[in-house]
């Protein structure tokens, strides 16, 4: 697991070959939502590429792809950070 | 099963204390798994919990369909939980989220606590139901099946959770919310089971060195 970068780049890979295929079909709460709830909601936080979009960019694939590829990439750095900061204890 | 902000922002002031209440029990678990972390693990796990947390939120956006006109993506907890244990499982998961709810709006920031609950701490702690259901075995089948059943029961219990969340937004209200979210994610679960046991069988053919939370599943003291 040293070659974190090859890894990175085949989860990219991944991402891909698989958004093309990707169902837009709603998720099973936002079913729940159409078919019984209220379609009208307050939501104060839009994100800054929201539904995983990016604005500027109208091919659909393309702009999921790099907001993808971006969020993957700060999870991966996040995770590092967080990984680093719970060293394990030295007297185990 | 991301709860959206417009889930919680109703008119029903039990909707905010349920959200309230979501995120201090989270973070109590938090707060445990982090401390667990520290004292459980006796090497590094820096690089392992980057790569499987970054793969985890690029295999969230991959919907599959699902009968009835849903779908489904893989939540993965479970899957955090084999490779890194159930505490690292609980952190890197709730990573996942953050990033989610903040860049891209997926899942509320009210609702934060109860999507942390829902998808991170009953994933990672879902590893004790294989502990369990593998009872000191290496049988690879037996292993396989019960990251199945765990995987699909971390679904369905998210599932129960994010109903009586969401449930005060509803006209129908809990008889309506939990038995749909039930139904539906009894489907997806499915789907949830499959890839996980599928990316364990492969790992475990592959690199079974990289699942250090196969390891701990015979630690006593976990």
């Amino acid at each position: 697991m040293n070659n974190k970068t090859g890894i990175f780049f085949l989860i990219l890979v991944f991402l891909a070959i698989f958004l093309p295929f990707a169902s837009n079909l709603p998720d099973g709460l936002e079913t729940v939502v159409e078919n019984f709830g209220d379609k009208e909601q307050n939501n104060f936080w839009n994100g800054l590429m929201a539904d995983y979009l990016i604005e500027s960019i109208n091919n659909p694939i393309i702009s999921t792809f790099i907001s993808g590829t971006i969020g993957t990439f700060t999870v991966l750095i996040a995770a590092l950070i967080l990984g680093r900061t719970i060293q394990p204890d030295k007297s185990k | 099963m991301h709860i959206p902000d417009g889930l919680i922002i109703t008119n029903e002031p039990l909707s905010i204390l349920g959200a309230i209440g979501m995120w201090i029990l989270s973070f109590v678990f938090l707060y445990w798994s982090w401390k667990k972390t520290k004292i459980t693990y006796s090497r590094s796990l820096t690089s392992l919990l980057g790569i499987s947390s970054a793969f985890i939120f690029a295999a969230q956006m991959i919907n599959f369909p699902v009968i009835f006109g849903t779908s489904g993506h893989l939540v993965g907890g479970t899957f955090l939980a084999i490779l890194l244990g159930p505490y690292a499982a609980i952190l890197g998961m709730t990573i996942v989220l953050i990033m989610q709810a903040v860049i891209f709006a997926d899942g509320g920031i009210l609702a934060f606590g109860a999507n942390v609950f829902t998808m991170a701490i009953i994933g990672g702690l879902s590893f004790f139901l294989i502990k369990l259901l593998m009872r000191n075995s290496s049988n690879k089948r037996r292993l396989a099946s019960s990251v199945f059943i765990s995987s699909w029961l971390s679904v369905v219990l998210g599932a129960l959770v994010a109903g009586l969340i969401i449930s005060p937004a509803f006209p129908g209200g809990i008889l309506t919310t939990v038995p749909a979210m039930l139904i539906y994610h009894a489907i997806i679960g499915i789907g949830e089971g499959a890839i996980t046991a599928i990316l364990v069988s492969s790992i475990q053919k592959i690199q079974p060195t990289v699942m250090g939370g196969i390891n701990l599943l015979k630690e006593n003291s976990i």
